[in-house]
């Protein structure tokens, strides 16, 4: 089995190896396949302490990854390995001891807080539940939960809805952060926000990351985002992981095209204030995958050959912990493996 | 400088709510020259999105709008019934949705949507004394569908809205108000629920058609390297108000307003490294109403005088104007 981290760090606290994920295909056309493979073998490691970054376009299967791995869906194949153990099938009894140590935050906070609990009573309910703390200690540790994400005591008795989103979102983390978790995997948690928030939100999870030493997979369409808070990027594209680096090589030298062209879209335009028509590539077809059995860039490939179009190239490493499964740009050189 | 096919003068829009009366927008002057992209930039809950319902009439029955002014091409359309409305807005005003898919109708089929467009656009032309009809309305759309990028338009036409994803709807409803070729386009965040590539496609679009159709487009985004891309001038928004405006290359290169400011450094400091420039606190709830200027209580530069009234626009350049009392 391919390692997908860096040699450098010890064991991963979290492995996916070769990770399957299939959902009925609803709404299909005629014709089409009765299953759809959101994600098709990804195998991808997470260190203790450290922020991987997951990009692709929507459909792209990188919050299905995330919940995959919080056990939130079944994966039809592969395995899950989280401090060394095999979690891929541990049933409900068995999964809890882990479940404090995989937390969430999603996209949307007000859809994941009780509208009828306070803040304060979001916050206690994991804390008990877990008998992290005693009852007396609860009112206590609700508060330095609160001041740790920058919320006044205040907050405590507020509803969810009489809060903002910013507001929202720093209880979502310290919801997260109640149990001390080793992982917490975060889905576009800032892509709801103002702008003149998310600079906070964004600041609040480098800080929080920074002091607790938390490992983080951070669910992202935006490069920008990703590029301020990982360590490394996987970049996805139709179910397969087709980049893998860590951060500045991902910027300073993409393999894949498709990293290439997500970058392209990366505009400087705002700093030299001066409007850009070249990127504007027009045409390109948006079906997804071309040749069902190929690689799935190959529809939009600028640089497809022909053995693209025959099996979808394995993610192979390269130096210095960087990933690319392309055949032009890896060193396979068209031996599909 | 050419004429405006918009103007607005003094904007408001209340809406009723369980918490008392909402004011969504707090006077808003607005003019829109021809063939002129305007872009409309704030955060949620500026009153961006309200101000082009507003404009264009699609706001709940809780609402309510007033204007000094408020006039299309030089006709005034504060006085012109609902119906009269309606037919203006169908065949030269336009509107396209953050989400295209409340724009379909889920029961019908792509084919459906475009012949009711050349339909309308036919009748259009009827009531002007022109042609304005095609002949062979699906030939049409299936040359608007390839020119915005949709490959197979024949199976296309075929498929119901579900069946497509959301950038491929953004395009169709692209395709559409092509077919209609309407005068004013009011495009409230069209990119925001894509990805970044297709994000670029399909503002490449709206470039292609404001050229290609010499539309006047007003477009409403929250994010500023979107605005910089496509805008000629851009509306910066701060609770209900315009707090700056003007060339979009000015605003970007050399922003006057506080807030502006603040936005134009977290945009661009993404991408630079370091830590983030955060601007402290949260915009005011649309219920407040503050006696001065509202950015005062998060802003840095705040004196005696920005609390104690109202700022009026300032003029800080030849068609550059900022809501803040540095500029005196």
């Amino acid at each position: 089995m391919m390692k997908t981290g860096s040699d450098t760090a010890g064991a991963p606290l979290l492995r996916l190896d070769d990770l399957v994920v299939e959902f009925a295909n609803r709404h299909r056309e005629p014709g089409a396949p009765r299953r759809f493979r959101a994600v098709d073998g990804v195998s991808l490691e997470i260190r203790p302490g450290e922020v991987v970054g997951l990009v692709g376009e929507s459909g792209s299967g990188k919050t299905t990854v995330g919940k995959t791995l919080l056990r939130l869906y079944e994966p039809r194949a592969g395995r899950i390995t989280f401090r060394g153990n095999d979690i891929t099938h541990l049933g409900p009894a068995a999964l809890k001891p882990h479940r404090r140590d995989l937390q969430m935050i999603f996209q949307d906070p007000l859809s994941s807080l009780n509208p009828r609990h306070t803040v304060g009573r979001a916050l206690a309910v994991p804390l008990l539940l877990h008998r992290i703390c005693s009852r007396a200690e609860v009112s206590s540790e609700v508060g330095r939960i609160l001041a740790s994400v920058g919320l006044s005591a205040a907050m405590r008795e507020r509803y969810p809805h009489e809060l903002s989103g910013g507001q929202l979102q720093r209880v979502a983390i310290g919801r997260a952060l109640t149990l001390s978790p080793a992982l917490i995997v975060a889905d576009e948690p800032v892509s709801k926000l103002d702008v003149s928030v998310r600079a906070q939100i964004l600041n609040l999870f480098k800080d929080v990351q920074a002091q607790l030493g938390l490992s983080l997979l951070f669910i992202t369409h935006d490069l920008h985002v990703a590029r301020y808070l990982c360590h490394r990027i996987g970049v996805m594209f139709f179910g397969k992981l087709v980049e893998l680096a860590p951060t500045e090589q991902l910027f300073s030298r993409p393999r894949h095209p498709y990293t290439e062209a997500l970058l392209g879209t990366l505009d400087d335009e705002l700093r030299k204030g001066e409007r850009a028509e070249r990127d504007f590539v027009v045409g390109a077809d948006m079906a997804g995958p071309g040749a069902a059995a190929g690689c799935r860039y190959y529809a939009r490939c600028p640089i497809r050959r022909e053995v693209c179009a025959a099996a979808h190239p394995p993610l192979e490493a390269l130096e210095a912990g960087c990933f690319v499964a392309c055949y032009e740009r890896g060193s396979l050189t068209g031996r599909a493996s | 400088m050419s004429a405006a096919i918009l103007e607005v003068r003094a904007l408001r829009t209340r809406f009723r709510a369980p918490g008392g009366t909402l004011e969504a927008v707090r006077g808003v002057d607005l003019d829109l020259h021809e063939g002129e992209v305007l872009g409309l930039i704030g955060e949620s809950g500026s009153g961006k999105t309200v101000t082009g319902l507003s404009i264009l009439r699609l706001l709940p029955e809780s609402a309510s709008t007033e204007a000094t002014l408020l006039r299309f091409r030089g006709r005034d359309l504060g006085g012109l019934s609902n119906d009269a409305f309606r037919a203006l807005r169908g065949s030269h005003l336009a509107m396209v949705f953050q989400n295209p898919a409340g724009a379909f109708n889920p029961a019908k089929t792509v084919a459906w949507h475009l012949s009711e467009t050349f339909r309308r656009r036919a009748a259009r032309g009827r009531e002007a004394g022109r042609r304005e009809a095609v002949a062979d309305w699906r030939a049409a759309a299936e040359t608007l569908l390839r020119e915005v990028g949709i490959a197979e338009p024949a199976r296309i036409l075929r498929l119901y809205p579900h069946q497509l994803s959301g950038g491929m709807l953004q395009r169709v409803l692209i395709a559409m108000v092509l077919a209609l070729e309407p005068d004013l386009i009011i495009a409230d965040e069209p990119t925001t629920n894509l990805d970044n590539i297709v994000e670029r496609q399909i503002l490449a679009l709206f470039r292609r058609l404001q050229r290609k159709v010499a539309a006047s487009i007003v477009f409403i985004t929250h994010d500023m390297t979107v605005a910089a891309a496509l805008c000629d001038r851009v509306a910066v928004m701060y609770a209900g108000e315009i707090v700056e405006l003007g060339p979009a290359a000015e605003v970007f290169n050399s922003p006057k307003h506080p807030y502006t400011q603040g936005l134009v450094a977290t945009a661009t400091a993404l991408s630079g490294g370091g830590r983030l420039r955060e601007i402290p606190g949260e915009p005011p709830s649309a219920f407040e109403r503050l006696p001065g200027c509202h950015f005062a209580p998060r802003c840095s530069h705040v004196r005696a005088a920005c609390t104690a009234a109202q700022p009026t626009m300032r003029r800080v350049g030849a068609a550059h104007e900022a809501r803040c009392v540095l500029y005196d």
